[in-house]
C-alpha cells in the first residue's frame, strides 16, 4: 500500500491494547485493539464504526496516550507519540483534541462556559486575559453559540448547546486533529443534524482533521468519506464510505448494515402479508 | 378497522415547580386500537412518556390536569377510585420502563421478580410461578433462562435487561403493553433482535402496544399506527403509511425528513432549524410557528385537528395543504395501498 506520507498528519502501525483482569492466578488479559493500522490525512475525515466493546475508543484513546499502547508505532505530524515522555505528550493536545460522547459528564459542572472554553488558551497558548476573553468570544460564534453564554454553567445549557460546549473546548487552540467520541448520539435528532452540519462547517473553515467514532452509521455517512469497521479489536473492513456502504465485503458490515431499523420497514412487513 | 382499546382524548396538563407551571400536556389526542402497536413519537420533552403514563395513572405528584379524558373501553380512567387502579396496573397495563437496569429491582433475582409480576395477579403456586417464568424468559429469546432466573440485574447486559423487563410486562398479559424506547441505548445488532423478538411476540401473544420512542426507524419496523408528539400535543396520527408516505402537518414532514438525512445518511445533511418551545413559555397557537417552513399569521391562533382521509388526523390550519404534497422520504419499492395487515 502506497501513501503519500507527506500529507498524513496521523499514522498508526500495528497499534495494539491489552488490558488486565482480576489477580493471579486467575488474571486474564482482554485484547482490546488488536494490530490496527490506520492513517488520517490532513483535512480528512475518517469514520470508525463497530459495536460497544469493539475498541473504538480504545483506539482514540491510545493514540492520545490517555491509555498507554501496549505495542504500535503512533506518528503524529511526523513525530513518534509512542515513545514520547508524557509531559511531552501533553503539549501535543494543543494539536490533537477529543470531544466526548456525553457532554454532561464531560463538562466541570462547578466551571463556567467561559472557565471551560479559555483553560486550553491558558495551558497551550498562554493567552492574557484580555486575549482569552477574546478569543473565548469568537469560539462561541463560530460553535453557533452567544457570548452571554460564557457566564452560564453546563447544567444551565440545553444537550445540544452543551455539545456545542465540548466543542468549542476542543477547537479553542486550532488543533490540526479532533478525535469526535459518539459526538451526537446523546441529542436529538432535529439537534443532531445541526452538530454534525457545525462540524461539517468547522472542518471546511478550520482545514482540521476528524476520526469520528460512531456505532450510528447514518453519521459516518454524512461526515466521513472513508470509513473503517472494527470488530472485536480488529479493522475488519476499511474503504470509501459509500463503496463500505452500498457494497459491503465483510460478513460482520453486513451485519451490522442490515440491523439498522429501517423507516419503511412496515412496507415489507405489509408486503410479506402475515408475516409481519 | 378494530375497535379502540383506549382513546385519550384532548389531554391537557401541568407540572406545578417552583419555577412556574411547565405545560407538559397540551392536547394529546391518541386511540389505541385493539391488537395493533401503536408508535408514540416525538423528540426530549415533547410529552410521550407523560402521555403514556396517564393510561395507569401513575404521574408524578405535582401534576395537574386541566382537562381531558382517558377512556379504557369507554370508561374515563381518570374518574376512577385508586382501589380500582392498583389491580388495574399490571393487568390493564403493563409497562416496560426506559432504561431497565435501572427499572430492575437490583436486590431480587429475575425470577424472584417474575414471580411476584405473576402471582399478584394470579393464584399461580411458587411452582407455577417457576414454571412460567422460565417459559417466559424463553419467549422473549433469553438464551439459558434456568441461569437467567438466578441472576441479578446488575449480572444482565443490556440487551438481556431490556428482555427481561419485557418478560415481567406480560408474564401475566396485560390488555395494554407499553414499551417505552426498548431499544434505547443498544448496540445496532441487539437492537434488532430485540425489535424481531418483539414483532413475534405481540404477533404471537396478540398485544395491544403503545410504543414510545424517538426513532423513527424502531417505529418503521414495529408499528401500525402512530402519533406524532411536538411540545405536549399530538401533531399528527394516522396509519404509518398515511403518515409516512402523506404526512399531513409540516412537524412531521420535516422530522421525516431530517431523520433521513441524520440517520439514514440519504441525500445531503438536512436539520430543523432553532429547538422545540420552552414548555414554561409557550407561544400563542401553533407550537411549531416559529420552525415552520411556511408559517403565516393564521398560525398564531390554535390549528383545529383536520381528518384529511378517514382516521388521519393533523393539528394544522393548512393540513389539507401539506397532506396532497409530495410525500418527504426517499421511499423504494413498491406502494402497499391500504394500511390493514392482514
Amino acid at each position: 500500500m502506497t501513501r503519500d506520507t507527506n500529507t498524513a498528519l496521523l499514522t498508526v502501525r500495528g497499534l495494539t491494547k491489552h488490558f488486565h483482569q482480576g489477580v493471579w492466578p486467575r488474571k486474564q488479559t482482554v485484547v482490546a485493539v488488536d494490530d490496527i493500522d490506520l492513517h488520517v490525512a490532513r483535512g480528512e475525515s475518517v469514520g470508525l464504526v463497530g459495536e460497544s466493546g469493539s475498541g473504538k475508543t480504545t483506539t482514540a484513546r491510545s493514540i492520545l496516550r490517555l491509555v498507554d499502547p501496549t505495542a504500535g508505532e503512533i506518528r503524529f505530524d511526523g513525530i513518534r507519540v509512542d515513545e514520547m515522555p508524557k509531559p511531552r505528550v501533553r503539549r501535543l493536545y494543543r494539536h490533537m483534541q477529543m470531544v466526548f460522547q456525553d457532554p454532561n459528564s464531560s463538562l466541570n459542572p462547578r466551571m463556567t462556559v467561559r472557565e471551560i472554553v479559555t483553560e486550553p488558551l491558558k495551558l497551550h497558548l498562554k493567552m492574557s486575559g484580555d486575549e482569552q476573553e477574546g478569543r473565548a468570544i469568537e469560539i462561541m460564534t463560530l460553535v453557533g453559540l452567544r457570548g452571554f453564554h460564557l457566564d452560564r454553567y453546563p447544567g444551565q445549557l440545553s444537550g445540544g448547546q452543551r455539545q456545542r460546549v465540548g466543542i468549542a473546548r476542543a477547537i479553542a487552540t486550532h488543533p490540526k486533529l479532533v478525535f469526535l467520541d459518539e459526538p451526537t448520539s446523546s441529542l436529538d435528532v432535529s439537534v443532531r443534524g445541526q452538530v454534525m452540519q457545525l462540524l461539517i462547517d468547522l472542518q471546511r473553515e478550520m482545514g482540521m482533521s476528524y476520526v469520528l467514532i460512531s456505532h450510528d452509521l447514518g453519521v459516518v455517512r454524512q461526515l466521513s468519506r472513508r470509513v473503517l469497521v472494527m470488530f472485536d479489536g480488529r479493522i475488519v473492513e476499511e474503504g470509501p464510505t459509500r463503496r463500505v456502504f452500498e457494497e459491503p465485503q465483510d460478513d460482520y458490515t453486513k451485519r451490522l448494515l442490515a440491523a439498522i431499523p429501517s423507516m419503511d420497514g412496515y412496507r415489507r412487513r405489509r408486503l410479506g402479508g402475515g408475516t409481519r | 378497522m378494530a375497535a379502540n382499546l383506549v382513546e385519550i382524548e384532548g389531554l391537557e396538563g401541568y407540572f406545578d415547580t417552583i419555577g412556574g407551571d411547565v405545560r407538559a400536556l397540551n392536547g394529546v389526542n391518541v386511540p389505541i386500537e385493539e391488537g395493533k402497536v401503536t408508535g408514540l413519537v416525538g423528540e426530549t420533552g415533547s410529552g410521550k412518556t407523560m402521555t403514556a403514563l396517564n393510561i395507569p395513572r401513575l404521574m408524578p405528584e405535582n401534576f395537574r390536569y386541566v382537562s381531558g379524558r382517558v377512556l379504557f373501553r369507554g370508561e374515563d380512567v381518570l374518574t376512577w377510585p385508586e382501589e380500582r387502579m392498583e389491580p388495574f396496573r399490571g393487568d390493564g397495563v403493563g409497562i416496560a420502563f426506559q432504561d431497565p437496569k435501572a427499572a430492575l429491582n437490583p436486590v431480587f433475582t429475575v425470577g424472584e421478580q417474575l414471580g411476584r409480576a405473576l402471582r399478584t395477579h394470579t393464584n399461580a403456586t411458587k411452582r407455577e410461578a417457576r414454571k412460567a417464568a422460565l417459559g417466559i424468559l424463553e419467549r422473549v429469546r433469553i438464551s439459558d433462562p434456568g441461569r437467567t432466573i438466578r441472576q441479578y440485574a446488575h449480572e444482565l447486559s443490556g440487551g438481556m435487561a431490556q428482555r427481561v423487563m419485557v418478560a415481567l410486562a406480560v408474564i401475566h398479559p396485560p390488555k395494554l403493553l407499553i414499551l417505552d424506547e426498548p431499544t434505547t441505548g443498544l448496540d445496532v445488532t441487539v437492537q434488532a433482535e430485540i425489535i424481531s423478538m418483539l414483532r413475534d411476540l405481540v404477533e404471537s401473544m396478540g398485544l395491544t402496544v403503545l410504543l414510545i420512542t424517538h426513532d423513527l426507524g424502531v417505529v418503521g419496523e414495529l408499528c401500525d399506527n402512530v402519533a406524532v408528539m411536538y411540545a405536549g400535543r399530538t401533531m399528527e396520527f394516522g396509519d404509518i403509511g398515511q403518515v409516512f408516505e402523506s404526512p399531513a402537518n409540516p412537524y412531521t414532514r420535516e422530522l421525516l425528513r431530517s431523520t433521513e438525512s441524520v440517520e439514514g445518511g440519504v441525500g445531503d445533511l438536512y436539520s430543523i432549524p432553532g429547538a422545540p418551545p420552552d414548555l414554561r413559555n409557550l407561544p400563542q397557537g401553533c407550537f411549531f410557528q416559529d420552525r415552520c417552513p411556511s408559517a403565516e399569521d393564521l398560525c398564531r391562533t390554535v390549528p383545529p385537528i383536520v381528518e384529511v382521509e378517514p382516521g388521519h388526523l393533523s393539528m394544522c390550519h393548512f393540513a389539507e395543504r401539506y397532506h396532497s404534497m409530495p410525500g418527504p422520504l426517499h421511499i423504494t419499492g413498491e406502494a402497499t395501498g391500504d394500511g390493514d395487515r392482514k
